[in-house]
């Protein structure tokens, strides 16, 4: 309904670094994103999340480093992406005197594709108090405006920074089949940074993480749970195990006869040869993005 | 009708493998038939609460793997297979299991006399 | 709370600079009704309009950390701030009492002892249900203009007949005021709400960057036609232009898209006019030109810089970086205009309503002086904004630019440029100077707009000359005060 691809990807960046004086939140970032799909930007605090979500947005223009937003370059942007594009801010920021209704009127004034029954629909869903003044609102609240103002002009690229970190259970669940209808509806990207891993590993078929401002991981989700597992390791003869030195295991916790290891598939042998080659019993068992995230994120020994 | 599966985010299997093994599975044990038509993506992933790009990434796999195929043109059946592929099917699904037990059955020292005569058991429970 | 603790909040060396100065002020506004005897002025200000002014920053310095959430969680809080206001209020009434038996001996003294400690502790009651309540203040200038109404003569006189009625009524009075003003249910309420601490308005800016004050200031802003929606999408049968972008801005910002001066804004601006008018009359007595014009200049100057910010919505608006720099230029030139005429048209009505009440000299300042002055301030802010955008770096120079330029246009306002200014050549080189200024502010805005940080809610005001004294000189100073 609203995108027309006139370009193939909606979001490019080549070499991208943000400085802030001293402050690095963003180096040597290249990225790029094409139309459809979810794309769960995670990371640790500091480490650029929203940063990047501001430079993709245009809203805050890199120090060194190119990228392009919807086919323009971001400095560049004008009414016919802006009015593609849908941004909803972690801190959002709003014309704090009028009421809810008024400012949903006044920003779908600027938008030409704003869908009426879509807003009433999210008001319905979300329990937004229509009336009340924004200035008056909870966190909560305010959080559900933000997402209205954000998405029912139904953008071409949608970006969200923790969109739902302030929404009890039931408006998250009821957020996450909202984020696919849109994607089953139109060929809609959506980049969605939060730290609720649950729900993006619900959604997200494609992964970014950053750490310190680096992109230390770029791929698919599917790809991503299948390119690690633990391996829990037995020893068939009674012997104590001694720490193995394959160089796809990434940690490895023996205790005596038993051992734990968390495994690179990618560089690993068959687990029957494995079993084989050191006399032991092997259970597999698949990690979660949560399991992953913890390994990735934690210390500086992995790099996908 | 969307057959009614049960995904879990959670446990680190990727949903479109999930969906692809309970299906087979579905098929295999005779819960969906030949020439039974498959819901839509966009159904599917509605009712799975997931993202179509998975539920499609499934059906293309199992389009791919021939348990399913594509009649006129838009939806998705069950597809006729051969004897072999049927029996092999089948197999595939209880090897999995049984080669869990016959490592759980190694490691608790339980000789292969003992373990079979207990698999034997486990299929013709005695009448009672 | 220690002590130590409760002068940091009080501020004392920026506190009395704030309060001499507020009363003169009031005491050359008291002057400017009373202009030929001096007494009358003098003793309302001193025994009403002082102790006012002191109280409320004596109050001020409690009322910070009671306008915090955790206030009520902190044990003795309000006992400790209860005890030591009181202190400082007695210790303020007591030197305010003996100035004011030294300059009115036959004043008793418990009767002014009353009146005062009432008058300083009248403060601690206000502002505990809404941030920037205005009504309470409103009253307390109401009773203080009365009391300059009633006159010196009356009043001394009123205090001499029954001197131990106001001392009673007086004390009484304080201890009400201090019981209700400390109590739980009224430091409930005001932990719920933020506030504006006079220490902190004289000087920082800090105020500005409360995002969360902001927020419950708009919740109570009353707007005008709030009703009226705002419906841009008419403009689907034709090209959406700037003016419908500059009138959605507006909107935004004052809740009527037709409504070009900012009402508020303007009202404060002709009472500071006014109140620039009465100090020009008791500093440079009822002469007419010579000081006069120099102060005028001050106010006209100063009070339009104050005034102007980088006017934009925080919200983001879906337009392109060009745009919306040129959206925040005409916002600014409608704005300088009205900033610019309208003082200028106050003092002129100011100055012959004077005349037409008092009967004081014919028009002591001038039409020319008013339009020389006019003239003289056009190009400046124009210029200097461009100097903010442009400097934005160097907030140094911009402030030394500003500082500067006033004082240079201070010294040789009234002298030989007088004639200048209005003849031909006068007013060709301003015209000029204001274009100019005018062309260089647009590409300056640009500049600014094209690379600056929108997600941040401070940019929008970061580049004014405002911003930019206070941050500079007034931070300064407040380090240097305190």
């Amino acid at each position: 309904m609203n995108s027309h691809p006139d370009s193939p990807l909606v979001f490019q960046a080549t070499n991208l670094a943000k400085h802030y004086d001293a402050h690095v939140a963003l180096a040597g970032v290249t990225l790029s994103l094409g139309h459809g799909g979810i794309v769960g930007l995670i990371g640790r605090n500091g480490a650029g999340k929203s940063t990047l979500l501001n430079v993709m947005a245009g809203l805050t223009l890199p120090t060194s480093g190119e990228c392009y937003t919807l086919g323009t370059r971001t400095d560049l942007l004008d009414s016919p992406e802006l009015t593609r594009l849908g941004f909803v801010m972690q801190e959002p920021r709003f014309v704090e005197w009028m009421t809810v209704e008024l400012h949903l009127e006044f920003t779908a004034s600027f938008y030409p594709s704003w869908d009426r029954d879509l807003q009433g629909r999210l008001v319905a869903m979300l329990d937004v108090p229509v009336k009340r003044r924004l200035g008056e609102l909870s966190t909560g609240d305010r959080q559900k405006v933000a997402i209205l103002l954000g998405m029912c002009h139904r953008p071409a690229l949608l970006l969200l920074d923790e969109p739902m970190s302030s929404l009890d259970p039931i408006a998250r669940s009821r957020m996450l089949e909202l984020l696919l209808e849109l994607m089953g509806d139109d060929e809609c990207t959506v980049v969605i940074s939060s730290h609720l891993l649950n729900d993006i590993e619900k959604v997200a078929n494609r992964i970014i993480a950053l750490d310190a401002g680096r992109v230390v991981l770029d791929e698919g989700y599917d790809e991503l749970l299948e390119s690690y597992a633990e391996w829990v390791v037995t020893a068939k003869d009674g012997q104590s195990l001694s720490p193995f030195t394959e160089p796809c295991i990434l940690r490895q916790q023996t205790s005596g006869r038993i051992a734990r290891l968390t495994v690179c598939l990618a560089d690993a042998p068959e687990v029957e040869s494995f079993a084989t080659a050191h006399n032991v019993l092997v259970q597999t068992r698949p990690l979660n993005l949560e399991e992953i995230y913890a390994l990735l994120l934690r210390g500086q020994e992995v790099v996908a | 009708m969307p057959p009614l599966l049960v995904i879990n985010s959670h446990n680190g299997v990727p949903a479109y493998r999930q969906i692809m093994d309970q299906i087979k599975l579905q098929i295999d044990s005779g819960v969906l038939m030949v020439g039974d038509e498959m819901a839509s993506t966009r159904a599917l992933a509605a009712e799975l609460q997931l993202n179509p790009m998975t539920v499609s990434k499934a059906y293309a796999l199992l389009e791919r793997d021939g348990v399913l195929e594509r009649r006129r043109g838009q939806t998705l059946v069950v597809r006729q297979r051969s004897t072999h592929e049927v029996d092999e099917s089948r197999l595939t699904h209880l090897r999995q299991r049984l080669r869990e037990a016959a490592d759980m059955a190694s490691q608790l020292g339980v000789s292969r006399t003992e373990a079979m005569r207990l698999f034997r058991e486990m299929l013709n429970p005695p009448k009672s | 709370m220690t002590w130590r603790l409760y002068l940091k909040f009080l501020r004392p060396l920026r506190s009395l600079i704030a309060v001499t100065l507020y009363a003169l002020m009031a005491w050359a506004l008291a002057e400017m009704w009373w202009r030929d005897s001096r007494g009358e002025a003098v003793l309302p200000t001193l025994v009403v309009a002082l102790p006012l002014i002191g109280g409320l920053f004596a109050a001020g310095a409690a009322h910070e950390p009671m306008h915090q959430r955790f206030a009520m969680l902190l044990p003795g809080l309000r006992r400790s701030m209860q005890a030591k206001t009181t202190i400082i209020v007695i210790i303020m009434t007591v030197a305010v009492t003996w100035l004011t038996f030294r300059l009115w001996p036959e004043i008793p003294v418990g009767a002014s002892f009353g009146l005062i400690v009432a008058a300083m502790a009248a403060p601690c009651l206000g502002q505990h249900r809404h941030p920037g309540n205005k009504w309470e203040l409103l009253l307390l200038v109401l009773l203080w203009a009365l009391t300059v109404g009633i006159g010196g003569t009356r009043l001394s006189a009123a205090m001499n007949t029954v001197p131990w009625l106001w001392l009673v009524s007086g004390v009484g009075a304080a201890g009400a005021f201090f019981a209700l003003g400390f109590s739980t249910e009224v430091c409930r309420l005001r932990a719920g709400t933020r506030f504006l601490a006079p220490q902190t308005m004289f000087f920082n800016l800090s105020i500005m960057r409360d995002l969360i004050l902001e927020r419950q200031m708009a919740a109570k802003q009353k707007t005008s036609r709030c009703d009226e929606m705002w419906r841009i999408a008419q403009a689907r049968r034709r090209r959406v232009t700037t003016w419908d972008w500059v009138a959605a801005m507006r909107f935004g910002q004052v809740g009527n898209a037709r409504q070009i001066p900012m009402w508020k804004a303007m009202l404060r601006m002709v009472l500071a006019c006014i109140v620039g008018l009465a100090v020009i009359l008791f500093i440079g007595g009822k002469v007419q030109g010579g000081p006069n014009i120099s102060i005028l200049f001050i106010v006209i100057y100063y009070n339009g810089l104050m005034q102007m910010g980088q006017i934009a919505s925080p919200m983001v608006f879906p337009v392109s970086r060009s745009r919306l720099a040129s959206l925040v230029f005409w916002r600014q030139l409608e704005l300088m205009v009205f900033i610019l005429c309208l003082p200028l048209l106050a003092i002129a009505a100011t100055s012959w309503g004077v005349y037409a009440v008092a009967g004081v000299g014919k028009w002591f300042i001038t039409p020319q002086s008013i339009m020389g002055v006019g003239l003289l301030s056009a190009p400046f802010f124009p210029l200097l904004m461009a100097c903010g955008a442009l400097l934005r770096k160097s907030h140094r120079v911009t402030s030394a630019l500003i500082v500067g330029l006033g004082t240079i246009m201070l010294v040789s306002a009234h002298s030989f440029l007088q004639s200048w200014v209005l003849s031909v050549p006068g007013v060709l080189t301003l015209g000029s100077l204001t274009t100019l200024g005018l062309i260089l502010l647009r590409w300056q805005l640009s500049v600014w707009w094209g690379r600056v940080d929108l997600s941040d809610p401070t940019t929008y005001s970061s580049a004014s000359p405002r911003r930019i004294l206070m941050e500079t000189v007034g931070n300064r100073g407040a380090t240097l005060l305190n």
